[in-house]
């Protein structure tokens, strides 16, 4: 089976464009299989069932939505293979941009929409950095010279990635998209699978639910700003 | 240079021509009702379609990866910085060695294209319709990289569409223009028929159809003219058509 993750900030467009690879890939004659992660809410993704595959859905909740998908890879992946998925697909709505969803044997797309102005790729870290595909969506909205200082700054962030213009609206781009989600690695088990990127340590007892303020109840790692 | 081989249209029916070839300097027009399959070529020029696409049409281009830029009426400056910095900006990401004289050409390029004056300082998300455009035009036709120029139905932007097709063309680009406009249309060196998702004509510009353009052109500027008459407050009459008419013939 393969896997592929599609990580991205909300409302980036990555189910748009992944429902319409999807049919390419389904006339194909490929099973795939998807799973969608977010934090509250993902009954938008509810779309994906209506391809008649395997759809699930975790919510993180309280947790960091990426620390939720680590604990829950193998799941996944287990769920998947069960369904006789020839593809696993994972959307996930990375939140922090200190954060990167990504683990070494799956193939990875960090979803970008253009309209997030093109200052935008300075705030970018790890998730750009360890994406193989950098998916492009939205470009119909900006200006052709705006498109271009985007791309030339997220190139340099990271060199080698694949760049993928899509519209989520038409479909365009979405045959690429899909030829190169086929191009992933087969693999049988996520069990010497790593995180391309180590998550910040969640070790305050803010993660852990305390709501007071005053000093003596931080605990744990604590970082006061200096003035 | 790119060339086109045969695909099918959305009735299964293949391409009727063998192998269309597509020269740097020279524009294109593509007309065609909604849904006839204007976009998709585009995306097929775009991606450098193979067998394997929607449209099955093969698209090979003499330059390892052309280089595309694609305009259409509905993008629009998102960034909140002035013209100065960002076309100074876009010229260092294209290597331009003096951004100084590049931005005082772009600025001045897109003037020449518009009514209203684009000023160094004015805010880019300030601009009007028609200033943008120009400005979005005059910035593709100054960089050095791009050959491939695709433009979206640009004929309601409130710019000088025919100077903006010269200015591309002048500047060695490839030109695309999909167009509802019959004088673009006829204007062009080649013009593509669209219909059913097929390519169903591909026609040079005859020279027939070069001197009779001339007309559409005297009623084009009649109407620009009716425009700016309206838009100052003035009547129109009937003596004003009698009038243009003698200096017409
Ligand atoms: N103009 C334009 N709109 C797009 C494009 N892609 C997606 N959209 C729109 O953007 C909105 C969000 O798209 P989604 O595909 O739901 O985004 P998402 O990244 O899956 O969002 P979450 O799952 O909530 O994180 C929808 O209204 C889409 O129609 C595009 O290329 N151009
Ligand atoms: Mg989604
Ligand atoms: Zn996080």
């Amino acid at each position: 089976m393969k896997i592929t993750i599609i990580g991205g900030a909300a409302s980036t467009g990555k189910t748009a464009i992944t429902l319409y690879a999807l049919r390419h890939i389904i006339t194909k004659g490929i099973k795939p299989a998807v799973v969608k992660i977010d934090c509250l809410d993902a009954s938008q993704d509810k779309v994906y069932a209506s391809l008649n595959i395997p759809f699930a859905v975790g919510l993180s909740k309280d947790l960091c939505p990426d620390h939720y998908l680590a604990t829950n890879y193998i799941g996944m992946f287990n769920w998947a293979k069960s369904k006789e998925a020839d593809l696993l697909i994972i959307e996930t709505a990375g939140l922090c941009n200190r954060c990167a969803p990504f683990i070494d044997l799956a193939f990875s797309i960090c979803s970008i929409d253009y309209t997030t102005s093109i200052n935008a790729p300075a705030k970018f870290g790890p998730i750009v950095k360890t994406a193989d595909l950098l998916l492009l969506s939205k470009g119909d909205l900006i200006s052709q010279s705006e498109r271009e200082v985007f791309n030339y700054r997220l190139k340099e962030l990271n060199p080698n990635a694949v760049v993928q213009e899509v519209n989520g609206l038409s479909g365009r781009g979405s045959k690429k998209l899909a030829d190169y989600i086929l191009k992933g690695k087969n693999i049988d088990s996520l069990d010497g699978a790593t995180l391309k990127y180590t998550m910040p340590s969640a070790t305050c007892s803010y993660c852990v639910g305390e709501r007071r303020i005053a000093e003596c109840y931080h605990h744990g790692i604590v970082n006061t700003m200096t003035f | 240079m790119i060339h086109i081989y045969p695909g099918y249209n959305k009735n299964n029916e293949q391409e009727n021509y063998e192998c269309l070839t597509l020269l740097k300097g020279s524009v294109y027009s593509i007309v065609g009702p909604t849904g006839s399959g204007k976009s998709q070529f585009f995306e097929d020029i775009e991606l450098l379609s193979d067998s394997q696409g929607v449209t099955r049409r093969v698209i090979k281009s003499d330059a390892s990866i052309p280089v595309v830029a694609h305009l259409s009426q509905k993008m629009n400056f998102m960034v909140e910085m002035s013209v100065e910095e960002f076309v100074t900006i876009h010229a260092s990401c294209l290597g331009v060695g003096d951004t100084k004289k590049h931005c005082d050409s772009v600025v001045q390029l897109a003037n020449s294209i518009t009514g209203e004056e684009i000023f160094c300082h004015d805010l880019l998300t300030k601009l009007s319709g028609g200033q943008a455009r120009s400005l979005m035009i005059a910035d593709i036709a100054m960089n050095p990289n791009s050959d491939i120029v695709l433009l979206d139905e640009i004929e309601n932007a409130g710019i000088d569409r025919l100077k903006v097709l010269k200015m591309l063309s002048d500047a060695n680009k490839m030109v695309l223009i999909v167009t509802h406009d019959p004088l673009l249309a006829l204007l062009a060196d080649f013009r593509f028929v669209f219909k059913d998702g097929g390519i169903t004509h591909f026609l040079k510009q005859t020279l027939e159809e070069k001197r009779l353009s001339k007309h559409l052109l005297q009623i084009d500027r009649k109407q620009s003219d009716i425009r700016q008459r309206l838009r100052k407050g003035m009547e129109i009459r009937e003596d004003y058509f009698n009038e243009k008419k003698i200096t017409m013939e």
